[in-house]
Parts: C-alpha cells; structure tokens; sequence
C-alpha cells in the first residue's frame, strides 16, 4: 500500500530532519522505507524491500551443499553466515581395507588394515624406505581441503620406540599452511592430536620428523581415526528472490557459476560477488515490450578492461531482429560504453558513452531509462549521457541476465547489491527513486 | 580439465552425476542446485565439460583433456 497526497505517491517522508521509515493509518502500513519499489517487474535486494516476500536469497554452502533460504534479518544478523560456517565432517577415515585415498611419496610405503597395534585395529602405516627423513616424509590426503576455509583436523598416531630415527611428528600442513605438532608425542603409546587452520591448498599434509641421526630405513609409524572438520565455508547464491511480488526470481542451479555471498567464512563486503569468469544469474522473462523501462543497479565492477554486464534483457525473434537493454561496462562491446540498447541489431542499436566516469572497484548507482522517444544515463544521481531513440517494441521471449550476457561472453568481475527494474516510465519517479536508494546505501553526497 | 562428449546433453547427464554424488539440494530436496558444471561447445563441434574436482573414474581419468579449443565468440552483442 502506498501513502498519497493529492496523486503524488510519497516515497520519503520526514519528521524535522529525521526520516520517517514507516508510518500506519489504523493497523496498516501506509508507509515503508521501500514503498518505492510498488509497480516494479523486478526487485533484487539483500534489504528488505517489501513484505510481498519473505526470503531475499536462497544459499548453498561449500562444506556440504546444503541449501537454505534467509531473509534479509537473517543476513543481517550473521544468521546467515553462522549457517554457512556450520561445522561439517567432510571427511573420516576407514583404513579397514587399505589406504583411504593417503598417500605419500615414492620413498615411504602406505599400508592400510594394519592391525594389533598399541591394541587397536585397523590401522595405517607409513614405512621409511630410506635412510634419511625429509620434507617428503609424510602421509598425504589430496583434494580434501576448500582453498581460503579453515578446518580442524584430529587424528591418533603410534610411533614404537624400536625405530632408529622416526620418532615424532613435524608439522599439520593445510596446503602450505603448516602447524607445528612436534613434542606431543609419547612412544609406544597411542597419541591424539588436535590441529586447526586455514587452507591455501586442497591437500592436507601429516609430517613426520626424525630427532636422531640413523638410518631410517624400516621405521614405521601408524595413524588412525583421522577426522577433518569445516569450520568455515563458502556460500553461494542459488536464488535470488525477486520482492517486487511478481516472483520473477533469478536463479542458479549449476552450482560451479553460482556468485557468492560468503567468502572463506565472511560475509561478502558488497552484496553478491560475480567472478569474472562464469557466474551469472537468469531472471524469467520480465519485460513485454522493450522501448519503455527504468532500471537501477547498486554494483562495483573491479576491471574495465573488458566487458563486465550488470544487468541485461533481449528480446529475439530471429538474428537481425531484435531488441533489448544492457547496463554493461564496454557495452556490446564498445569500448567506453555503459549502457545501451539493441533494436534491429545494426540499425537502430545503440549505446551510452560514460564508462569513464564511473570509478572502477567502487560502488554506483548506475541507472538506465528508456521513455518517450530518449534514452538516458544516470550516475550516482547525475545524468551523463541522453539521446533520442527510435526503438520498436518487440518481445522474444528471452530471460533476464545478470552477472553475464546469453552468450557468457561479458562476465562481471564485480558485485551487486541491488536491482530494480520497471517496465514503465519512471522518469517523473527516478530522483525520488535514486535519493531512496542512496538514503540506505550512501554511494553519493 | 575437460571430458569431451559428442552432444550437450550427454554432457548435461555427466554434470547432473556428479551432481547427484555431490548431494546437490535438487537431488537432496528436489530444489535449488542440480548440475556441477556446464559444457561448452568447442571448435571440433563437441562438447566440453569441465570436470575440475569431480569423482572420475578410470576410463574418464584416461580420456580426460586439456586440449581443448573453444571457437572464437561471435558477435554477441548481449
């Protein structure tokens, strides 16, 4: 519901210099900080925009691929996050048959369903096949780790005392990342370890150490009960719900493109973070004709260099004919460019200069409308560029993009906050549109 | 490293595998995520499948490529 007076809707009210964020008639909002989006085709937030939806973002973590929905509370409060750093066992071992995937270097051996040792069974044993122990001593468990997450690793180990040089453990590597372990062992006794930390490469490394000159050959040492625990983890968006009410949701469902939201067990700085590479999302088929449309992008690209798109829709009917709009770094590529439109391709496309006043790695407002016959650029609030169009609606039927173009040709290294697009003219609405948005996430004075 | 497979959908069924081995929520939960990876067609007309991290098995381990060409992008525009 929307506040009016006469038939200007409100969008901002304020009550001396404070801004009023809601405001009831009886028990029903008239008033709400987002009363700006009513009428949007889509609306694509971390914030709460409307009550037309709960959930803002739909999440998959990196530790167990479980996925959840949350609201923008939820993020918020690091609910969210708290989810996606849930510990998860993501790895046991079971040296019953053999080796459990550990292995090591040419020198040593791994033998697994080594047994009656220290009076337990089942066990795994590295035996030194030279005289010398070196870095390269070591049980080994490749792909087991997340690069930029942190674990806790715990396992039991038996050195007998009969060996010449073996005779501790070194280090618990993460990848590159070592733990000093040395000193807590006793011989001949089963000794439990408990290591945490972050790892900058997927294998996990159990180094052992020699305190005493010999030759090693034949020195054996038996590890078990080896458990890795995820501490942290990635989260990544599979849905990001639309809360303009028209459940046009964006989403991801292959899950190596999907743009993350938790990185290494943090929240992302700037809303959802786009690879450069291949994230993306899909939107649904929003927009029914082509040459009426306002659309706002809270984001921050990272390289100019190349193409990086925001936020696109195309209308196809067939090649040559066709429709659309992008906000897109090097739009179509051409180079300077930051928005534009694509109407009978090369006859009545066109595109918006303005890239160069756009500071790279720092947040805008970028937004893009076409009403009326012209097509304007604005930045932070300020027009950059304007010109006449001459578009015809046409609708192909094709999906919004986000993050990346159809093709996959213009992937955004960058982040998105937020989205919002109506097919409609807005241009009486877009100040009051853009104070709005600025009002919560101070991109501009 | 990429598996090649003579039509998209063969490559689509490999992903939505490891998908499955992986857990992935549309397995699980019957929404959200499905596939692992997705194919890329290369210049050969095959159909490349990026198989980084994924459960391979002998013959897969045998045949897997880093040869792979991708043809130049047309001219997208969007």
């Amino acid at each position: 519901m929307a506040l009016y007076l006469g038939s200007t809707s409100i969008t901002k009210a304020y009550l001396g210099a404070t801004e009023i964020t809601k405001a009831y008639l009886g028990s029903t909002e008239v008033l709400s900080a987002s009363s700006f989006i009513t009428g949007a085709t889509v609306a694509y937030s971390l914030r709460k925009l409307s009550n037309a939806v709960s959930n803002v973002v739909r999440v998959r973590r990196s530790s167990d691929n479980a996925e959840q929905d949350f609201t923008a509370n939820q993020i918020e409060s690091g609910e969210m996050v708290n989810w996606v750093n849930t510990d998860v066992l993501t790895y046991e071992s079971d040296f019953s048959s053999g080796t459990d995937g550990f292995v090591t270097t040419a020198s040593p051996s791994l033998d697994g369903n080594i047994d009656s040792i220290g009076g337990r069974n089942d066990n795994l044993r590295l035996t030194s096949n030279a005289p010398l122990v070196t870095v390269n001593t070591y049980f080994r468990r490749n792909s087991i780790l997340s690069v930029g997450n942190s674990y806790r690793v715990t396992f039991d180990a038996y050195i007998p005392s009969t060996n010449s040089v073996l005779d501790d453990f070194d280090t618990v590597a993460f990848g590159t990342s070592q733990v000093n372990v040395a000193g807590q062992i006793t011989l001949d006794q089963w000794t439990s370890y408990d290591v945490t930390g972050t790892a900058n490469n997927t294998a996990l490394f159990i180094r052992l150490k020699g305190n005493s000159s010999g030759d090693a050959t034949g020195d054996v040492v038996y590890i078990r009960n080896v458990q890795i625990t995820q501490t942290t983890a990635d989260g990544f968006v599979e849905t990001w719900y639309d809360q303009s009410g028209n459940g046009n949701d964006a989403t991801q469902s292959v899950a190596t493109a999907q743009p993350k939201i938790v990185d290494g067990g943090s929240l992302v700085a700037d809303g959802i973070d786009f690879d450069g590479v291949n994230d993306r999302l899909f939107g649904s088929h929003i927009l029914n004709t082509d040459d009426v449309l306002y659309a706002a992008v809270v984001a921050k690209n990272k390289d100019f260099n190349g193409r990086g798109l925001y936020v696109s829709h195309l209308f196809y009917n067939a090649f040559n004919d066709n429709g659309g709009f992008a906000i897109e770094a090097n739009t179509f590529n051409r180079t300077g460019s930051i928005a534009g439109w694509l109407d009978d391709r090369g006859v009545n496309d066109a595109v918006q200069d303005g890239l160069s006043s756009l500071t790279q790695n720092e947040m805008h407002l970028l937004s893009f409308d076409l009403s009326n016959g012209s097509s304007k650029f604005h930045l932070d609030g300020s027009l950059v560029n304007t010109f006449s169009t001459s578009m015809n609606s046409e609708d192909g039927g094709a999906a919004l993009n986000i993050g990346n173009n159809a093709s996959g040709v213009s992937p955004l290294d960058g982040s998105i906050k937020e989205i919002i697009i109506y097919n409609s003219d807005q241009s009486a609405n877009r100040a009051a549109i853009e104070d709005n948005i600025n009002a919560h996430y101070n991109i501009y004075p | 490293m990429y598996l090649l497979y003579p039509t998209e959908q063969d490559a689509w069924n490999r992903s939505e595998e490891e998908g499955i081995a992986m857990g992935l929520a549309y397995h699980t939960e019957g929404q959200g995520s499905r596939y692992v990876s997705s194919p890329k067609e290369t210049i050969d007309g095959l159909w490349a499948l990026d198989v980084t991290g994924y459960d391979l098995d002998e013959l897969e381990e045998s045949t897997v490529t880093l040869d792979v060409t991708f043809p130049q992008p047309t001219e997208d525009l969007m």
